[in-house]
């Protein structure tokens, strides 16, 4: 075959899902496919069973609440989000998801496979990181939720372990937010990205393209100097590849930030 | 993409053979545009045969290693597995493909399949055929190949180090070729020079085009005749049967290549001999037709990169007033595991010796190394995209370091229009031209004479806004001769094309060529041609689709490559169309009583110039002739089916002075651009671009700018972000669209087209191949970077990386000796 034989569930509830994921080891959750398919047709990644979220009407759509907070259902694509209007009551969400590859790709591609893959250049861990954000994860003992910064574990790896399934990202409300990134051409791979947030005291900068997992900084202002003194002493130690130098990706980390924070600040006032 | 089109005042050079308008010079619409608009083009991977088998082929991990042993067996076992292919057989059936090259590059081995060691990841090494694709797929896995993997070499400078791993044993060193090309006399003008401008070291970087649709072909064996059909996309038939036939032990005529649509080919898809030997291999082995289709990243490692070139200690003696007397250069290539098309590149770039410049003394210490990376070949802009770079890093590093306006000291070094033709210190002949003009041209368009008001603006926003020019010629319609410069034993000259033009029973105009069209609309402007000469119209001149050796209607040297069509492939339809037309108006004054210079041909008639109602429809030629022709005069020798070979006005090179005229047309392109850069990141991007193109007589402008945007999408992408790099085990770590950035239509700015028609004297309407380009988007983007960052700037492609580093760093390797 082009991918290696899989087995293809299509299950009719998030329990059936959650069940599939959890009876054999190698199953993976199949969202919008634009990470997973691509791997397997490579062969770098060869599951028993994909388990197709694709049909589960109650992992998508966005729901804003009396509070401001969202509650965004895992399999919602980038799309929705750039076009929902609920999701602009916090505005930086859909601007981040229409940076996102391409159309195609945002047509398909979704939240939670956005985490959930953690590919250590995706735009959204950095985000809901820096937007305090909220992972509720459901396995067959029940659900459980764990805070974005707790969430991503290392490269492809998160706290959604085997047999378990992300349902919703919650978002808070704020609007005091930024992003910053360098890509390769207009929608290319990040080289480096960075995601700010002001609401909630001290500023959360969180920088993308640096470790396997999205680093959160914690400034003691939003001033330049501040930013820039606290992603230095992060002590980054990014990786070395052929688009970028570690030394690179060590300075673009402070530009961006700096800039992340600014518009963070500009959307403040 | 916003256009805008500059129409000169006046053509600059006027010399009009034709007086009455036609259709050549218009946008008639493309015959090609509504199959491929409607999905019902035929592409070879469309051509499905019963019980064929898929071929995949097992590839090599390793930059460089000893291949101990291959097991096929457990992929034999596989259901729906047909058969395999090895090494070891391929050395046994097979003669090892003919080497152009003299020593030691004539004494490499290159085999369909990799025999005994494996050069560079991706190699074929084995190839295993099953019912389907995928399962070809599956079963090669189970393919057992042991490896001792051997140093890699991923560096053409270092391929000449004294102890460097040696790729071809046979040949006892990593040099494929090297030469020494000395015109006019460098030292006389090292002495007469006011400065000696020296650069330590230059280095092109290695990237390619990438074709959407990937190699590729369906072969059938006719065991009754012993003759394989190849539905392909090769776009050079007429050499990969040159390369195929000896292998294979057999003639010329039992290879038929056929292709219809091609999903570009850029050069790529010149060498595809070896994985085509493959295939003829197993059809004949299994007794069932073969189909390959390359995937992707196999098309990223393994098919065809462009040439990788070093350029070390340039010299440029300048005068006080700018004029620069010329340059010397040490020159290593690097073209990847295996020569296969080289050391031809090793050539082409003395097309373009002096590149638009008046310099009269230019030596060149050439030398071209194998490493463990992809073999190259001729891609789009081949060998003399890398010299022109070298030229316009010269022209703007000297103006840089002598503080000379890049402006000025390249109009007071072009060559001007009053001296064209112009001969080269090499011998070559530039036929037409006006560099100036096309600069001023490129100038108004990006508005230049604003330039400071935008770099305060930019500055204001905290960019850096940087100017850049690129002045390239694209020199098309090879003199094969020049192959004779690198090996005097080889027997290769001139050029050709062929095309026969019939009339039909029902008064059909049907046109065959030799060619191989990838997009660049042969069938329509084949028709404009033919419909000028015939007094029809496009619309009524079928043009069949793409080649077909059974046609018989191509040469040895037939093909779409190196700029000529407009020259080679119309200069054969031309010529067939004539020789038709005559045997038309002979005809028509048979039957209408007259002689044949009372008869016209207009309007789809043959008719009687002084009375036209005496006339007759073409399709009342055709019946008589094909159907109806008893009575006419047993001596009447026409077929109304002309086939006429096109072959360019050449002779043999100098082989003693390495002197010559090597190409027929020099098109050229003046291409300016503004960036702006941001210093913090090193992020760039393209804010004006104006592209000004002399091709001479444009057959069919709006296929000239199209062809225009696709050269400059080429250069924009590999002066940003198109690397081909490889890790020092010979990994290539950009194997795929994920990391290969090719420009996306987002990442390309807008446009500004310009023209002027210089029409060359040398060819059968004027016209000029430019298809190519020359890469003057890379040239002017580092130009412009140079002038932005006040650094030098000493590599062809800078992603913003280098850009961030080039402001950091010192400004090291240019030297300027006064005297």
């Amino acid at each position: 075959m082009l991918l290696r034989e899989v087995e293809y569930a299509r299950p009719a509830s998030v329990g059936d899902a959650v069940r599939l994921l959890a009876e054999r080891d190698g199953a993976r959750a199949l969202a919008g496919g634009q990470t997973l398919v691509n791997v397997m047709k490579a062969r770098a990644a060869s599951p028993d069973v994909v388990v197709d979220l694709n049909g589960l009407e109650e992992l998508k759509g966005i729901e804003l609440g009396p509070d401001g907070t969202l509650e965004i259902g895992a399999m919602t694509t980038y799309t929705e989000i750039v076009e929902s209007a609920e999701a602009r009551a916090r505005p930086i969400l859909g601007e981040v998801c229409a940076q996102i590859a391409d159309v195609q790709v945002r047509n398909r591609g979704t939240i939670g496979g956005n985490v959930c893959s953690n590919d250590p250049t995706n735009h959204l861990p950095p985000l809901v990181v820096a937007l305090g954000g909220t992972m509720t994860i459901r396995g067959t003992g029940g659900e459980r939720t764990v805070p974005a910064e707790e969430f991503f574990l290392g490269v492809y790896m998160t706290a959604a372990g085997p047999g378990e399934l992300l349902t919703t990202v919650t978002i808070p409300a704020g609007k005091a937010d930024g992003f910053a990134s360098l890509p390769i051409g207009r929608d290319g791979t990040c080289i480096v990205n960075v995601a700010a947030s002001l609401d909630g005291g001290a500023p959360r900068v969180v920088v993308g393209c640096v470790d396997a997992v999205p680093v959160l900084v914690r400034p003691e202002s939003a001033e330049d100097d501040a930013v820039r003194g606290a992603v230095r002493a992060a002590g980054l130690q990014p990786p070395d590849d052929v688009h970028a130098p570690a030394e690179y990706r060590r300075h673009l980390a402070e530009v961006l930030a700096v800039r992340a924070v600014r518009a963070a600040k500009e959307r403040a006032s | 993409m916003t256009e805008t089109t500059v129409t000169p005042e006046r053509p600059l050079v006027v010399e009009e053979t034709e007086t009455k308008p036609g259709f050549v010079g218009q946008n008639v619409p493309r015959k090609e545009d509504k199959r491929l608009v409607q999905g019902q083009g035929v592409f070879f991977d469309d051509v499905k045969r019963h019980g064929m088998g898929y071929v995949h082929f097992v590839r090599s991990p390793y930059g460089h290693a000893k291949i101990r042993s291959i097991d096929v067996a457990r992929a034999l076992e596989v259901g729906g597995v047909y058969g395999t292919l090895t090494g070891d057989e391929v050395a046994i059936l097979t003669d090892p493909f003919f080497e152009l090259s003299t020593p030691p590059g004539a004494h490499i081995k290159d085999y369909a399949l990799a025999v005994g060691k494996v050069r560079h990841v991706g190699e074929p090494v084995a190839a295993v055929v099953a019912s389907s694709r995928e399962l070809a797929r599956d079963a090669s896995e189970l393919v057992e190949v042991e490896y001792e993997p051997l140093p890699a070499l991923v560096d053409g400078e270092a391929a000449l180090a004294e102890g460097a791993p040696i790729l071809h044993e046979e040949a006892g060193s990593n040099v494929v070729w090297s030469g020494l090309f000395d015109w006019g006399d460098f030292e006389a003008a090292r002495a007469e020079a006011d400065h000696v401008v020296k650069i330590e070291r230059l280095h092109f970087d290695r990237f390619s085009s990438t074709p959407l649709e990937c190699s590729g072909c369906l072969v059938e064996y006719n065991r009754g005749t012993g003759q394989w059909t190849m539905y392909c996309n090769h776009q050079m038939p007429g050499v990969g049967a040159i390369w195929m036939a000896p292998a294979l032990r057999v003639g010329i005529d039992k290879l038929r290549f056929v292709t219809q649509d091609i999903g570009g080919a850029f050069g790529n898809k010149i060498c595809l001999h070896p994985q085509f030997v493959a295939c003829c291999l197993l059809a004949r082995k299994l007794n069932r037709p073969i189909q390959w289709t390359e995937w992707r990243t196999d098309q990223h490692t393994a098919n065809a990169h462009g040439n990788e070139r070093t350029f070390l200690d340039v010299e440029v003696p300048v005068k006080a007033d700018g004029t620069m007397l010329g340059f010397s250069v040490r020159a290593v290539d690097d073209c990847g595991a295996f020569p296969r098309y080289e050391p031809l590149g090793c050539i082409i770039w003395a097309q373009v010796t002096p590149g638009c410049y008046r310099w009269r003394n230019i030596r060149v210490d050439f030398t071209q190394v194998v490493t463990n990376k992809s073999p190259v070949s001729p891609n789009r802009g081949y060998s003399r995209m890398q010299h022109l770079w070298l030229t316009e890093r010269i022209v703007d590093i000297v103006a840089r370091e002598l503080g000379l306006d890049p402006v000025e000291v390249r109009k007071r070094n072009y060559v001007r229009t009053e001296e064209m033709p112009y001969e080269t210190p090499n011998g070559c002949i530039y036929d037409s031209g006006d560099y100036a003009r096309c600069l001023d041209i490129a100038l108004e368009l990006i508005d230049y004479d604003q330039l400071e008001e935008r770099r305060r603006d930019a500055e204001a926003r905290g960019k850096l806004l940087g100017f850049g020019i690129g002045s390239t010629l694209d020199s098309g319609t090879n003199n094969f001769g020049q192959s004779t410069l690198l090996n005097p034993e080889l027997q290769f000259s001139g050029n050709n094309e062929v095309a026969t033009v019939k009339l039909d029973i029902f008064g059909e105009i049907v046109v065959t060529l030799g060619t191989v069209p990838q997009g660049q609309g042969h069938e329509t402007t084949a028709a404009q041609v033919v419909a000028d000469i015939l007094g029809c119209t496009p619309d009524d001149v079928n043009v069949r689709p793409g080649h077909d050796t059974y046609w018989n209607s191509h040469a040895g040297l037939s093909g779409t490559y190196a700029s000529q069509f407009a020259v080679t492939g119309l200069g054969a339809v031309k010529g067939a169309t004539e020789k038709l037309a005559a045997e038309m108006r002979k005809l028509a004054s048979l039957v209408l009583g007259c002689s044949e210079d009372d008869i016209e041909l207009a309007e789809g008639q043959a008719r009687m110039k002084a009375n036209p109602e005496a006339a007759l429809p073409f399709m009342a030629l055709g019946a008589i002739l094909n159907a109806n022709n008893a009575g006419l005069p047993t001596d009447l020798d026409i077929t109304l089916n002309a086939r006429y070979m096109y072959r360019p006005p050449f002779e043999l090179p100098d082989k003693e002075r390495k002197y010559g005229n090597l190409t027929l047309t020099y098109a050229t392109q003046i291409h300016a651009c503004l960036i702006e850069v941001d210093p913090e990141t090193g992020g760039y991007e393209i804010v004006d671009y104006a592209a000004v193109d002399d091709c001479g007589k444009r057959i069919h402008p709006q296929i000239v700018e199209g062809q225009v945007h696709g050269a400059t999408a080429q250069a924009l992408g590999a002066a940003t972000h198109e690397i081909f790099a490889y890790d020092e085990d010979g990994n290539l770590l950009t194997p795929n669209f994920y990391d290969y950035h090719v420009p996306h239509a987002l990442d390309m700015p807008p446009i500004k087209n310009g023209y002027i028609e210089s029409e060359s004297p040398f060819t059968p309407l004027g016209a000029k191949g430019m298809g190519e380009g020359g890469g003057a988007g890379i040239h002017a983007v580092c130009a412009a970077l140079q002038d932005a960052l006040g650094k030098t700037v000493t590599r062809s492609c800078n992603p913003y990386h280098r850009v961030w580093e080039l402001l950091r760093s010192e400004d090291r390797g240019v030297t300027v000796q006064a005297r």
